[in-house]
């Protein structure tokens, strides 16, 4: 792994930074976005993660991958800024409001840019099914780091995986049945 | 489970984007940040406010700071990372405008060394005082000991750095004057943080002195010795910096920065039960970060300190034994001071006690808090989630409810829960825009170790 050498490192150089960024900026966004369904959530969290890794590189310590190490980040940094003031703010309404009639702009964006439809579906999913699909089936990572990461037992992850996909299939049978034959 | 994946995950292999959103203006965004980490704790913005609130805003005056800057930001960062020390092609080393917007009095050594890098060197000196001798802190020539960081810039190929910390504060004055050294920066450290610095460096009119905290005697002058304002001609000339502390304002000299307690040991917050006590620390093994708030934000004074890292909720029963109740990852504790936080305590009806925890102390809008019980009779703890409501208004305005959990509630930071015939009344948090806000009646199942939502009313 490219990056292994950062568990030695006290200090994070520049261009380590730079390479570091290049190499997993966009997972750890991709990821950033999964978790929280928005993309200037995204932005930040994504921003903040690399910056967080310049300013505390000396906590890595190899004991997991740099990916997963990232991903840790990435997780506890997103529930932080759920918890953030103005988080709190939006939410305190108890509301989320999507948009009057039709997709926001940036809905009907997005749902351009995905790769392949089927990921409007995965955004569908309730957060704790959607991420460990996303971990396994996106990421390919193995069910015990899965576990390590989110702080569950291999068989609660293997739980919420087997649903998760569960709910999928279903999501998937009936966009096929809207679309018709 | 079957470990037979699906057909359509080869569906999920990339995306979900087809275009790189991480891009190079991103990464550059975060090499600024990086570099101008103070000047966001200084701002307030240091984790969240900078990429929440501040996030455009930010990302403007950094950019313009890099245009105003880049001459001088480029290399100082470069070579502070570097250790100092090394000589380096075109442009300064470190600029006196880099110092100033980046090193601060009350900065920990974590957060210099992220804004300079590791030191040149390290020094330190210890003096003998007779027994009844007393610190004056605003004094160096009064401590017992003194230590300091120093860092040296584009030293000449060669050049033999000469420095005694009993000497214009370890610096090489006349090295910079002669130019074998472009500049040097002397940090000195008292209770571990900045308590004052010095930069020398050269201008148009020669040696150049810039000093941040308290502009006092020299480390090698005892009190006795030090020159008074009036006996000092040029008081402000860079070569005759004043040896008498000036008139420091009033705040200034009012201010006590606290030290900060030791990471990863203690017990940060409690709660006392007839069977036994709660106890949250940090996480075995983990990695706590405190460090001072640096900037009075909605979550309190510079100086309050801030708590980040994993934590274990444990409960010891009267026999000694302890349980895990619970783990509070990534948690956040705003408090003045390092005093133990105690729950708040409810007394329940059935021989049970309801426990709340509120990490932080203040904010603008809400407090989040934690709730955890305790059968008195049977020791049996509990920790317990909230039942949420969660309203959507789909694309066709059809109104939909969904009930969901959440670890933790949030409370209003005047009106504290309270308990009334067996359930607990919570104000919630009040939002910028918003008219009043919304006291939700819980009532807790102690079974399921949740909090059922009974009810939500609207107030003023």
């Amino acid at each position: 792994m490219a990056h292994d050498y950062l568990k030695y490192v006290s200090d994070l150089q520049a261009n380590s930074l730079q390479s570091l960024m290049q190499v997993h900026g966009q997972e750890v966004w991709n990821y950033a976005f999964l978790l929280t369904k928005n993309h200037h959530l995204a932005d930040d969290i994504a921003q903040d993660v690399f910056l967080q890794v310049y300013l505390h590189i000396d906590s890595f310590r190899g004991q997991s991958s740099v990916r997963t190490w990232l991903f840790s980040i990435t997780r506890n940094i997103a529930f932080n800024y759920k918890k953030s003031a103005f988080f709190r703010k939006a939410m305190l309404l108890d509301y989320i409001v999507p948009g009057a009639g039709a997709k926001s702009a940036e809905d009907q964006y997005m749902s351009r840019a995905y790769t392949d439809n089927i990921w409007e579906l995965v955004l569908k999913l309730p957060a704790k099914y959607r991420e460990v699909l996303i971990l396994d089936a996106r990421y390919e990572m193995p069910l015990a780091e899965i576990a390590v990461l989110l702080r569950l037992s291999i068989g609660t992850v293997k739980s919420r995986l087997h649903r998760a996909r569960g709910k999928l299939k279903t999501y998937l049978e009936e966009a096929d049945r809207h679309v018709g034959p | 489970m079957s470990d037979r994946k699906p057909d359509w995950y080869t569906r999920l292999k990339s995306g979900p984007f087809e275009e790189p959103i991480f891009d190079m203006k991103m990464q550059s965004a975060v090499e600024l940040r990086s570099r101008s980490v103070k000047s966001a704790e200084t701002n307030g913005k240091r984790r969240r406010a900078g990429a929440w609130a501040g996030g455009a805003t930010a990302a403007a005056l950094l950019a313009l700071c890099a245009l105003l800057f880049v001459p001088a930001l480029g290399d100082p960062f470069r070579m502070a990372a570097g250790g100092g020390g090394g000589a380096s092609e075109g442009g300064p080393a470190m600029t006196e405008v880099y110092v100033s917007a980046h090193l601060h009095v009350g900065m920990t050594e974590d957060q210099v060394k992220q804004a300079f890098g590791k030191p040149t060197e390290g020094m330190s000196v210890r003096r003998d005082f007779a027994a009844s001798h007393v610190e004056d802190r605003t004094d160096i020539g009064t401590w017992t000991a003194v230590e300091a960081w120093r860092y040296d810039y584009e030293v000449r190929a060669g050049y033999e750095v000469q420095s005694d910390l009993g000497t214009d504060a370890g610096a090489d004055k006349e090295g910079v004057r002669r130019g074998d050294i472009a500049s040097q920066l002397v940090v000195i450290w008292k209770d571990g943080l900045v308590e004052r610095a010095y930069y020398w460096y050269r201008d148009e009119n020669g040696l150049a002195q810039a000093q941040y905290g308290p502009q006092m005697t020299s480390p090698d002058l005892p009190p006795s010795q030090a020159v008074s304002p009036e006996d000092n001609q040029t008081p402000d000339s860079p070569e005759n910096p004043p040896e008498q502390p000036p008139e420091a304002s009033p705040e200034e000299s009012q201010v006590t920065t606290p030290s900060l307690p030791a990471a990863n040991v203690g017990v940060r917050a409690t709660g006392r039960s007839a069977s036994g006590t709660f106890e949250i620390r940090p996480k075995k093994d983990g990695d706590e970060r405190i460090s001072l708030l640096g900037a009075p934000s909605c979550y309190g004074m510079e100086t309050d300190l801030y708590f980040w890292g994993d934590y274990e909720l444990y409960f010891r029963d009267a026999a000694g034994h302890e349980t895990l109740v619970r783990e509070l990852a990534g948690l956040e504790i705003v408090q003045r001071t390092d005093a133990v936080i105690q729950f708040l305590k409810y007394e329940w009806p059935g021989d049970k006690e309801l426990f709340l925890f509120i990490p932080r102390y203040t904010d603008c809008h809400g407090l989040e808090f934690y709730a955890f019980g305790v059968d008195t009779k049977t020791g049996e703890t509990s920790s317990f989630s909230f039942e949420q409501v969660v309203t959507t208004i789909d694309e066709n305005e059809t109104e939909s409810t969904s009930r969901g959990e959440s670890p933790y509630w949030t409370t209003s930071t005047a009106v504290k829960p309270v308990l009334e015939d067996g359930k607990l009344i919570v104000e919630g948090g009040r939002g910028a825009g918003q008219d009043g806000a919304i006291r939700y009646t819980f009532e807790p199942d102690w079974a399921k170790q949740r909090m059922n939502l009974l009810n939500r009313e609207q107030i003023p």
